[in-house]
């Protein structure tokens, strides 16, 4: 760069970077594209020999941002979002939910703890009301002996039902997050999440078997409880992977275990929101539905977990190990990684080839 | 002013300026106002399509479940949202001209998006990120909770127009005297600090007014003139025009 140059030579640099940070780099043409490749380079290069042949300051500094922002716009994944979403469910979900199958049965075990302790715990009163609230277990023997005895039952007012959906929805995706965000602490935090929620369950079903109301209580959970449930325990077993990076780093350092299982961990939450995206629609629209006869609600419940267990235990690719290596969590989600990556480079290239 | 350094894949270092706590607890508060204020053309919205206000029971169902499904779309879906839509940004961030890069110094991707944000319950407990803030301030890239399980960090962006635009367009006449011909001159004899003082007042010259320019620029350049080997009578008395000659010498032979 010569100050006697009418031009400024990186201006055109600077030009072709605003213009794939606004419009994306697919915007730009073939031969933009090979310009700022070009100038990118020669941009590079300077600031590296800037080390022994000095830029003033002001120039340094400016060429360095230039080059950061260049670099992050050539070297980035171009967005995908139907192919990434097609690999993400058709491979990278089901895979990854079979990989860390110890995980989630760790995390179900921890809710069936919770559960027991709340079927030993509701013939109590007195502990029901501390957990739930005063007068909570009478108010729920009372809505379970509403809905006991004879005749279809309407659990949820038509009217109410969008409503209840989204809040379903919503409150469903927070006590997910939660569980995975609470990872963090070792995973005790998610371990509490899974065990009250557990807990809950254990408690009403116990007032439930106590108002007789059994059959009507589950033909009502079922349906959606089938993929709601599954999904929790997914969220969990995602805070646990965290939690495990952060206890048991293996041979990384413990930043980089976080990392890598966050980002295994993160595919779990992914398929278990739309799980429950899914599973919050069915319990308003469908599970309350008086109309529907008890058998029909278990057996679309039987059809929904069979077909949830033959999704998640036959789709996708699984991962080679050879025999005798290493299978700890760290080492597979290692692989799992560069699966990833390979998957990625898999997508660009074919999108590539169809482009022409 | 704390910086972190990557090394890009052509083996360059860029340094980027990591962002303070202060500014990002900042530009929190301006995306809290901001998810206020989206939610209000969405009320008049509603408004004109006479649905409001009234109770949810009287809009009927699907309004009321939609009406809610927004909120929360506004409320939870806003960080994630804009920081992979707006490259790592959200209004926030663009007040304080931060950016979220994923560790290598690459642009972020939904999957460290999402995972930043649904840490960030953490991160803010138990009020106004405490927690989080602890951590920015702690660790040595400035991450929270979110940061450190995503990967990624945040930095501030020097705004372009605080940028010089390089040659100065009020730049003071001096032109280096005709007969200057600096093709054969040894300009290896010059060091760094040489050539770093040349840069510093070339980029500074338009500051200045002109009798301080043309005292630094004498005072600077007959001595690079002697190291160099030109005879003093060369310069004509334009000293900043020699100083340029020699600074686009050397970076005519830089870039051959």
């Amino acid at each position: 760069m010569a100050h006697n140059e009418p031009q400024d030579p990186w201006g055109r640099l600077e030009a072709l970077v605003s213009q794939a940070e606004r419009g994306g780099i697919g915007g730009l043409s073939g031969e933009e594209l090979l310009e700022l490749g070009g100038l990118y380079r020669r941009a590079a290069a300077r600031l590296s020999l800037a080390r022994t042949h000095p830029l003033g300051t002001a120039q340094r500094e400016r060429l360095n941002t230039l080059v950061g922002r260049a670099y992050g716009q050539l070297y980035r994944a171009p967005r995908q979002p139907t192919r990434s979403f097609r690999r993400f469910v058709l491979e990278e979900f089901p895979v990854a939910v079979r990989l860390n199958w110890r995980f989630l049965a760790a995390a179900v075990l921890m809710a069936l703890a919770g559960a027991t302790a709340g079927l030993a715990v509701s013939g109590n009163e007195a502990s029901v009301s501390a957990l739930f609230g005063p007068g909570a277990a009478n108010e729920l023997r009372q809505v379970a002996q509403r809905h006991a005895g004879a005749g279809p039952k309407n659990w949820l007012p038509d009217d109410a039902r969008p409503m209840a959906s989204t809040l379903i929805i919503t409150n469903n995706l927070k006590v997910s997050a939660m569980a995975l965000a609470l990872g963090i602490t070792g995973g005790i935090g998610t371990a509490a999440v899974l065990w009250y929620n557990g807990l809950m369950l254990g408690v009403v079903g116990a007032l439930v078997h106590q108002a007789r109301a059994d059959v009507d209580f589950w033909a009502f959970v079922a349906p959606h409880g089938v993929l709601e449930l599954p999904a929790v325990f997914l969220a969990g077993a995602a805070g646990l992977m965290i939690g495990y990076a952060l206890l048991f780093p293996g041979r990384l350092y413990r930043g980089e275990a976080v990392k890598l299982a966050g980002r295994q961990a993160i595919k779990l939450l992914m398929g278990a929101g739309l799980m429950l995206l899914v599973a919050g629609t069915i319990e308003a629209f469908f599970s309350p539905v008086p109309e529907v006869p008890h058998a029909l609600k278990f057996a679309l419940a039987g059809v929904l977990f069979t077909c949830l267990c033959m999704y998640l235990l036959g789709t996708g690719r699984g991962l080679e190990g050879e025999p005798g290596s290493d299978h700890s969590p760290i080492a597979q989600w290692l692989a799992a990684s560069a699966m990833d990556a390979e998957g990625t480079r898999r997508s660009r290239n074919e999108e590539a080839v169809e482009g022409g | 002013m704390r910086t972190i350094q990557i090394t890009t894949p052509e083996n360059v270092q860029v340094t980027y300026t990591l962002a303070g706590a202060g500014s990002r607890f900042l530009a929190t508060l301006v995306d809290g106002f901001v998810k206020v204020l989206v939610l209000i053309p969405i009320g008049l919205a509603l408004s004109a399509a006479g649905l409001w206000p009234k109770s949810l029971d009287a809009v009927g169902p699907w309004v009321a479940g939609l009406a809610v499904a927004a909120v929360f779309l506004v409320f939870e879906g806003y960080y994630l949202i804009f920081e992979t839509v707006w490259n790592g940004q959200t209004p926030g961030k663009r007040a304080q001209s931060l950016r979220v890069l994923r560790d290598q110094g690459l642009p972020v991707d939904f999957r460290s998006v999402l995972l930043r944000n649904v840490l960030r319950v953490v991160d803010f407990l138990p009020i106004f990120y405490a927690v989080g803030g602890f951590m920015a301030v702690m660790n040595p890239q400035g991450k929270r909770l979110g940061d450190l399980v995503a990967g990624t960090f945040v930095v501030v962006e020097r705004p372009a127009a605080a940028q010089p635009a390089g040659p100065h367009e009020s730049a003071p006449a001096a032109d280096p005297p005709a007969e200057l011909d600096l093709s054969l001159v040894d300009l290896s004899v010059l060091s760094d600090d040489d050539w770093t003082a040349v840069q510093a007042f070339l980029d500074r010259e338009a500051e200045l007014d002109a009798g301080t320019r043309t005292r630094l620029a004498a005072a600077l350049c007959e001595p690079l003139m002697e190291k160099v080997g030109l005879p003093a009578e060369v310069a004509q008395h334009r000293h900043g025009g020699v100083l340029r000659a020699l600074a686009g010498e050397m970076a005519r032979r830089i870039d051959a």
